[in-house]
């Protein structure tokens, strides 16, 4: 399930990631993601939390802690070992598609070509 | 609680019921702090007079159709998915035969399949040609494109083609309503369109985490439509009795009579998507037979109108008759509602 997810959406990929330092309420997990991608993903507060469900459901992420700030509440998540070793698996796997591309371009770069 | 609060809890209320008592103190807090800026003063007016973005509004409403119909939600949201995924591969389905039909139709018109017989001469002269009229048919291929997509889970790529299929039907209905190139004004035309709005709209339902299609039994349909359908319209050029929505309506109540039937006769057993899928395509099909009755309506009553209102009635009549037992059979088996 985890491995379908994630490899259809940056979101969850992202979101694990964020994890990874350590456990983060939801707003919390919407500002580091922005800083991890350097801006080019701006979770929604929809979208956030509907990975979110699937991930809690799937047992790849967990309730840390509740807290009351300023009247409003906050849960913290964190990922669990099975969370972090299926994002591990994960960007092996991206990290091989990676290599795979960069090879590709550099034995068929357009010296080559030409 | 702030106006703005309110109003994104308004938002909220797309979201299943059991889904907000789990989530939904949780997202507005989290909605509330990406709003706040910093500045005490700003931030004092947002929370009276801001509203969340239209992007925001857009992320809980795709999640709510992600709940509702995508296969992750109650048993009755995920009844209602799998039924309008049904609903709309049978849709795709009549598009992709009458589609591959219409394009096969005119290929042999224009001389390109050349192992068949040639076509009487008679017909050529009444099959409408020019340019629209020839890429309209030929983009019945685009239908049939989208329902492989689909059938192979290619979401994005099958609403492409379905977006491409209802491209010229699109430019003729605009063409007839502003007047030009002799094309009359047609409810039909405008009817066709919103119907295949719909569908694209139904495509929602096709969510990851949604059960897959088994693929071999919607492509055998395939074969047997074309046959069915090209046999149909080689009616159509003779007796001129069968337009678009009628053909459809003769497709609806030809699947929901196979289903009935099959349930009479203990072959099938009633299951809740299938009953509801046909249910919701019978009162699709019904509601454009009737609205398209208008365009018989306006005709002169010394043509064929009383032979074409008589040929529309009977097919709302069938329409009807096949819908009342699929309406109980899907009321009897659709889960109940969770109260909230």
């Amino acid at each position: 399930m985890f491995r379908y997810i994630v490899a259809v959406t940056e979101p969850a990929f992202f979101i694990l990631t964020a994890l990874v330092s350590g456990p983060r309420h939801g707003y919390g997990i919407v500002g580091e993601v922005a800083e991890l991608s350097h801006g080019s993903v701006r979770l929604k507060i929809g979208t956030l939390y509907g990975v979110l469900d699937r991930l809690v459901g799937d047992c790849l992420v967990e309730l840390d802690r509740e807290e009351a700030e300023q009247g409003r509440l906050r849960r913290y998540y964190r990922l669990t070992g099975s969370g972090r070793r299926e994002l591990a698996a994960e960007a092996d796997r991206r990290a091989a598609n990676a290599r795979i591309a960069i090879d590709r371009l550099r034995a068929f770069g357009p010296e080559t070509a030409a | 609680m702030s106006r703005l609060d309110e109003r994104y809890r308004a938002v909220l209320r797309l979201l299943p019921a059991d889904y907000r008592a789990r989530w939904e103190q949780e997202m507005v807090a989290a909605f509330l702090e990406s709003m706040e800026t910093g500045d005490p003063e700003q931030d004092e007016y947002v929370r009276d007079y801001g509203r969340p973005s239209w992007s925001e509004v857009g992320s809980v409403a795709a999640l709510a159709v992600r709940l509702r119909l995508g296969g992750a939600g109650t048993p009755r949201s995920v009844t209602w998915g799998a039924a309008v995924r049904l609903a709309v591969l049978m849709a795709l389905l009549a598009n992709a035969v009458s589609g591959t039909s219409g394009a096969a139709f005119r290929l042999w018109l224009a001389g390109t399949l050349s192992w068949l017989p040639d076509p009487p001469a008679t017909w050529m002269a009444q099959i409408p040609s020019g340019f629209w009229y020839v890429s309209s048919d030929l983009s019945g291929l685009f239908w049939l494109a989208a329902y492989v997509a689909f059938l192979n889970g290619h979401l994005a790529a099958g609403r492409a083609f379905i977006g491409l299929g209802m491209l010229p039907g699109a430019v003729v209905a605009v063409i007839s309503t502003v007047g030009l190139m002799g094309v009359s004004p047609s409810v039909t035309l405008w009817t066709a369109l919103l119907a295949d709005g719909a569908l694209l709209l139904g495509t929602v339902a096709f969510q990851p985490g949604a059960a897959p299609v088994r693929i071999r039994p919607w492509l055998w349909a395939l074969p047997v439509g074309v046959v069915t359908v090209a046999g149909l319209w080689l009616g159509i050029v003779a007796t001129a009795l069968l337009d678009w929505a009628g053909l459809h309506a003769v497709l609806a109540v030809a699947a929901a009579l196979a289903y009935l039937g099959g349930i009479a006769l203990r072959l099938l057993r009633p299951a809740a998507a299938w009953s509801l899928a046909l249910l919701v395509l019978v009162v699709a099909v019904l509601a454009a037979r009737l609205i398209t009755l208008l365009d018989y309506a306006m005709l002169d009553p010394a043509s064929d109108r009383a032979a074409w209102l008589a040929v529309g009635a009977a097919e709302a009549a069938m329409l009807l008759a096949v819908g009342a037992p699929l309406a109980v059979l899907a009321a009897r088996a659709l889960p109940r509602r969770v109260p909230a």
